[in-house]
């Protein structure tokens, strides 16, 4: 996984993250004021757009934006900001699928989000991290991050999204499965095995997303030494 | 939600005292565009420009459709220019009627669409039945002012990259070969339309710039988005390197003389012939990177001439 922080000038939060083909700029504004209809009375209220790559919006991109506000919203610190609004903004720069196929933008989506929302400064209960997994229609293999020629190959495809955290003593706390979301004909055993091969990708993916946020914060702060 | 943005006094009277004394905040002359930087992706037809910290993409793409009745030897070409609030906070999500964005799309169609910068004729396959459809979208990720001569560079750069998968008709049955089945075919472009956006500030009050003879009215090349909140007039004039103007567009603002605008012109021509030279060269170098191979695996004989 690539990622950059920080490469909009205009909004508060942006990030730009690619992983096997798939590449996603996304950027957060707010908290700030909203429009009165989307205002809610206890919490931060939050908008998610995601616009492809070719073409126009569509319900392909609607799907996904419900997706992605069903793994942010319990991540985010919402009762903080009551009568506020946090405006997510994904544009996908390279699909690295079929339009088929929603799974690689959405979890490169839910990346990109989280470490632009760190950029933003909006406060977060715990990180979050997804991936997805194919399984073949030869030989029942697990693909993590298939390709889009391996997708193709793919019996089933999963998108799975862990909400993590670190614990006092240092230790990667799995806290809560966000998301999972599959498409295609497989068994009880083989969701069982995507959901463990699935949680060593997550964890592997947040250390990563950590080391990049420590790094940033370690530039972002260096007056303070 | 869209919100106006504001600038403060203080500012704006810093910004215009400068343009006075011939100095912009970023360091620029009047009569300097600023450095174009222009990224390839991995697909064919991916382009990001990135002009200061204004940063535009443009992906291009194809498939294939049935041409208008009334013209059934052109393929159809569709640029999409929809604003989200990625590029700043005065766009809306999924309003495009704002005098801005409809201002952009309609410069954007005029300059490369209707300017006949594509050869459409090329894109047909079967004539009245079967054409490419070809579609530019571009997604504005950064303004900071000059969004229509960005979007336009991406644009041209996309389509002198993108390659549109080759085609073989016997009788009624299209066959289309994929990319890595068979080596794509260019698009025809007929020629590089290039916006060049002045701005114009005035010194003195209206009445002067109207009645005055001392013409004192400033004018700047590709303004950043502060002095775009400032300027009292636009002018974008759209050239292209056989020294043809493509079009002028002046849409109200501060009245200007019949000279100045041919001055505009010459102006503007020597940054269009450095940008088609460097769009040219982009896509050049990015073609020798993609074919590197090509001289291996080349069955053609030396020749004697």
């Amino acid at each position: 996984m690539e990622t950059t922080t920080h490469v909009l000038g205009h909004v508060d939060g942006s990030s730009v993250v690619s992983n096997s083909g798939t590449k996603v700029i996304c950027s957060v504004s707010g908290p700030m004021e909203p429009k009165s209809r989307q205002e809610l009375p206890t919490q931060l209220a939050l908008e998610i757009i995601v616009k492809p790559a070719e073409g126009v919006q569509s319900t392909r991109e609607k799907l996904m934006e419900d997706q992605i506000r069903s793994v942010l919203t319990p991540v985010l610190a919402r009762y903080l900001h009551p009568r506020q609004f946090v405006q997510i903004c994904l544009q996908v720069l390279e699909a690295g699928e079929s339009r088929d196929y929603t799974v690689k933008e959405v979890s490169v989506c839910v990346n990109a989000a989280v470490l632009a929302l760190v950029d933003a400064g909006v406060p977060l209960l715990s990180m979050c991290s997804g991936t997805c997994i194919g399984i073949t229609t030869e030989g029942k293999q697990l693909v993590v991050n298939p390709t889009e020629s391996q997708l193709a190959k793919c019996e089933s495809v999963h998108v799975y999204c862990l909400e993590l955290g670190t614990n006092e003593n240092g230790d990667i706390d799995v806290r809560n499965l966000l998301l999972l979301d599959s498409l295609g004909s497989f068994d009880e055993s083989q969701l069982f095995k995507v959901l463990e091969t699935g949680e060593k990708e997550c964890i592997r993916l947040y250390t990563e997303l950590r080391s990049v946020i420590k790094d940033k914060v370690a530039k972002d702060f260096v007056w303070r030494q | 939600m869209a919100k106006d943005i504001e600038i403060s006094n203080a500012e704006s009277k810093f910004i215009l005292e400068a343009l006075k004394l011939k100095q912009r905040l970023d360091g620029r002359s009047y009569d300097q565009f600023r450095d174009v930087k222009i990224e390839i992706g991995e697909a064919y037809g991916d382009v990001t420009v990135t002009m200061g910290n204004t940063k535009v993409h443009c992906r291009i793409s194809c498939e294939i459709a049935q041409p208008y009745e009334d013209r059934p030897f052109e393929g159809l070409f569709h640029i999409s220019t929809e604003t989200t609030p990625m590029a700043g906070a005065q766009f809306e999500n999924g309003n495009n009627t704002g005098e801005e964005e409809v201002l952009i799309s309609r410069m954007i169609e005029k300059a490369v669409r209707r300017s006949g910068a594509l050869d459409v004729e090329g894109l047909c396959i079967i004539a009245g039945s079967k054409c490419w459809s070809l579609r530019a979208d571009v997604h504005f990720l950064d303004c900071d002012g000059g969004l229509i001569d960005a979007s336009c560079i991406a644009v041209m750069a996309g389509l002198l990259h993108f390659k549109k998968p080759d085609v073989t008709v016997l009788g009624e049955r299209v066959t289309v070969h994929p990319i890595d089945e068979r080596e794509p075919v260019s698009l025809g472009v007929l020629h590089v339309p290039i916006c060049v956006t002045f701005s114009f500030f005035n010194p003195d009050d209206t009445e002067e710039n109207i009645k005055g003879e001392d013409n004192a009215e400033i004018s700047i090349i590709d303004a950043s988005l502060k002095e775009e909140l400032l300027r009292d007039g636009v002018l974008t004039v759209t050239l292209n390197k056989n020294r043809e103007v493509v079009q002028i567009s002046k849409a109200g603002g501060l009245p200007m003389e019949a000279l100045s605008l041919i001055d505009c012109c010459h102006k503007a021509y020597g940054i269009v012939e450095k940008i088609t030279d460097q769009i040219h060269r982009v896509v050049k170098q990015d073609t020798i990177a993609r074919n590197q191979y090509a001289h291996i695996l080349s069955s053609e004989n030396a020749r004697e001439t």
